[in-house]
């Protein structure tokens, strides 16, 4: 079986910290010059020395976009910042304007060039194209169906990375200038105002007219897409906090790892589907995999996502003598909840709240300000960077 | 070297037009515009009426699709036995670039990335494999003029017509209508609730294209040798109307009506929002 990469969005240093200790192989994030995702935080070429520094001791890789499509001004500097990544030693690049591409070979960059799922790849004549001007991987887009990649992997060898999860486009990416005529912000250079997930009045009914894509989720097909060749799973999400980007990470590792070592069960895969689904807010589903979606894949009359707290801390220590753990309030949380661990290197386990102490050692009922330490007993060892959320869902109901 | 500067009459031959229907290629040759654009069917999306190859006598074909390998492999064999009266090929998806290599093609290929072709390093690196390229119209005329000044080759200036704005695999319309059992029609304005903007939704098997409401009056007082074609899209335009569009672009007497706008050329689009600020 082909060894495959999870590839993590790390939108600042520390969802990075986190994607890679939650398991991501490869990590990818904007600078703060051409990137899409305009207005997440973005990395200074200083902090993407750091990430890549990071990065490196730990054997990961890391990818940066440069993905927005270049007017003539935007031109100015792109050649020093590209000569720049080199130095820094970056792994790839991720660009869809072939500008990109040619300044990179230019200047003879040592990185390897990703082609953009921007670019809209679907078939083995646009692979090879863009094979010949030196692109080392493709980002499909998410249009692409099984026998697509299948196709394409067949017949051009190149490297392909394919989307897994998270937010979809109604066009196909970067398809669309929506939000240059609404908001007149940019959406191929990161000014993206999401209208498709707006409504629309029409004279077809007096239900407002909705193209709002469900998510994208992958997991009933991971193990088929690491047949058919795919090198690289991707999780869309730079703009999201680190619970997300642990969950679904965390998720995905334990998916592929057990696919790797031949021990998927369905339980697993029933269980991964309700987390992530929980997790987004958002419903998903497989989307162009299989065929083309339908209605069922999208959202009409507004969205079902209620936004819910299951993040309650971070854990920052554990006293091992006393059995406490310390935790970093997220969403407020009291005694008696019931109350679960996941981590890195942790069987998730659940355990009913029973006592909290604030930092002055006083018994307490609620724990409810963002931010506020506290201690609570928890009977097994717990580690920085380990999560705490509500228990929802319980793993060994699952057959 | 600006591009609008001198005023003179525009050359018919210079006039490329999407044809939507049939009437409109009369209207053409009366005018002496020669060069015709057809949504190829079966590889165009964004159009009621597309037209196979036997339905076309000359001129240029539309695929504006991106092809999947289906639709890849089914183009190819479709392009094997292309007639030479067929002389370009008008495209958004780079597989055609190999296709065309592959079986070996005669004809001019012309790149239309909707979105793409912003700026002159770009299109001159496309134009390495290209004959000449569409020119996006999400920028402003000082970077179309920026981009013609630099091109290495002719390109195509989108002069008219209603300006794609998103391309979706998706059948959004039928997805709708389906949900809630309205009627079944595959042309229909959008309305954004808050904005009042309005998008004309045009969808086939292929997927749903949304085009601005307005009609690009791309206006123009003098031309250049760096342009090889002025494109003008006829959808959504009566007989009547396109006639009297093509004349007046003809003798230089085109004003800007109401149902149309200038779309980005005098208009700079937000990179990112805090130069809405520093603006």
């Amino acid at each position: 079986m082909t060894k495959v990469e999870l590839l993590s969005p790390a939108g600042d240093f520390e969802k990075l910290k986190i994607a890679l200790l939650y398991g991501a192989d490869a990590v990818y994030f904007g600078g703060q010059e051409f990137s899409l995702r305009a207005n997440a935080k973005n990395f200074s070429l200083d902090e993407i020395k750091k990430a890549t520094e990071y990065a490196h001791q730990r054997n990961k890789r890391v990818y940066v976009t440069v993905n927005i499509v270049f007017h003539e001004s935007d031109l100015i500097g792109l050649k020093e910042y590209l000569q720049k990544l080199d130095e820094i030693g970056i792994d790839a690049i991720i660009a869809s304007d072939i500008v990109v591409l040619e300044l990179a070979k230019e200047i003879k960059a040592t990185y390897e060039l990703h082609l953009s799922t921007q670019s809209s790849v679907l078939n083995e004549g646009a692979a090879t194209f863009y094979k010949e001007l030196g692109v080392k991987r493709i980002v499909l887009a998410r249009e692409a169906s099984k026998e697509d990649i299948k196709q394409i992997k067949e017949r051009t060898k190149l490297d392909l990375e394919c989307f897994i999860h998270g937010a979809m486009c109604t066009s196909f990416s970067g398809k669309c200038v929506l939000s240059n005529y609404t908001t007149n912000r940019d959406a191929n250079r990161g000014g993206c105002a999401q209208i498709c997930r707006w409504q629309f009045n029409t004279t077809l009914s007096e239900t407002p007219f909705s193209m709002t894509s469900k998510d994208l989720n992958m997991i009933p097909y991971i193990e088929d897409m690491i047949d058919i060749g795919v090198n690289s799973f991707k999780v869309e999400g730079r703009m999201r906090g680190i619970y997300y980007v642990a969950t679904v990470i965390h998720t995905y590792r334990h998916l592929i790892d057990k696919i790797v070592s031949h021990t998927l069960q369905n339980k697993d895969v029933n269980y991964a589907k309700d987390i992530l689904n929980r997790c987004a807010n958002r419903e998903s589903t497989p989307q162009f995999y299989n065929g083309l979606p339908t209605a069922n894949e999208q959202y009409f009359l507004g969205r079902d996502e209620v936004s819910n707290q299951d993040f309650l801390g971070l854990v920052k220590g554990y006293d091992k003598e006393n059995k406490m753990a310390i935790i970093e309030e997220r969403n407020i949380f009291r005694l008696q909840d019931e109350i679960e661990f996941f981590g890195p290197n942790l069987e998730t386990f659940s355990i009913s709240l029973s006592k909290i102490y604030d930092e002055e050692n006083t018994p307490i009922e609620v724990a409810n300000h963002p931010g506020m330490i506290v201690k609570i007993p928890v009977p097994y060892p717990v580690s920085e960077f380990d999560m705490m959320r509500l228990k929802v869902f319980d793993k060994d109901d699952y057959v | 070297m600006a591009f609008l500067s001198v005023k003179e009459k525009m050359n018919p031959n210079k006039i490329l037009v999407i044809i939507t229907n049939e009437n409109q290629i009369s209207i053409c040759k009366k005018a002496s515009v020669p060069n015709f654009l057809f949504p190829l069917k079966d590889f165009a999306v964004g159009f009621e009426t597309t037209f196979s190859l036997n339905e076309i006598e000359e001129g240029y074909l539309l695929i504006n699709r991106i092809l999947d390998t289906k639709a890849y492999q089914e183009l190819k064999m479709l392009l094997k036995n292309l007639k030479d009266q067929i002389k370009g090929i008008v495209f958004e998806d780079f597989g055609i670039i190999k296709l065309a290599q592959e079986l070996n093609l005669k004809q001019e290929l012309i790149l239309y990335q909707t979105h793409f072709g912003t700026n002159s390093k770009s299109i001159n690196a496309n134009l390495k494999f290209v004959d000449s390229q569409v020119i996006s119209t999400d920028i402003t005329r000082e970077e179309i003029n920026d981009i013609l000044n630099a091109a290495i080759k002719p390109l195509v200036y989108v002069l008219y017509g209603l300006i794609p704005v998103m391309y979706s695999r998706r059948t959004l319309l039928t997805n709708f209508e389906e949900t809630f059992k309205t009627d079944k029609e595959t042309q229909v304005m959008l309305e954004e609730v808050v904005s009042k903007k309005r998008f004309q939704a045009i969808e086939n098997e292929y997927g749903t294209i949304l085009y601005h409401d307005k009609f690009l009056n791309g206006q123009i007082e003098a031309h250049t040798a760096k342009i090889k074609f002025y494109l003008l899209n006829t959808l959504g335009l009566s007989s009547e109307d396109f006639e009297k569009v093509l004349n007046d672009y003809l003798n230089q007497e085109k004003k800007l009506e109401a149902q149309e706008d200038q779309g980005f050329l005098e208009t700079k689009t937000i990179y990112r929002l805090k130069e809405e600020s520093r603006d």
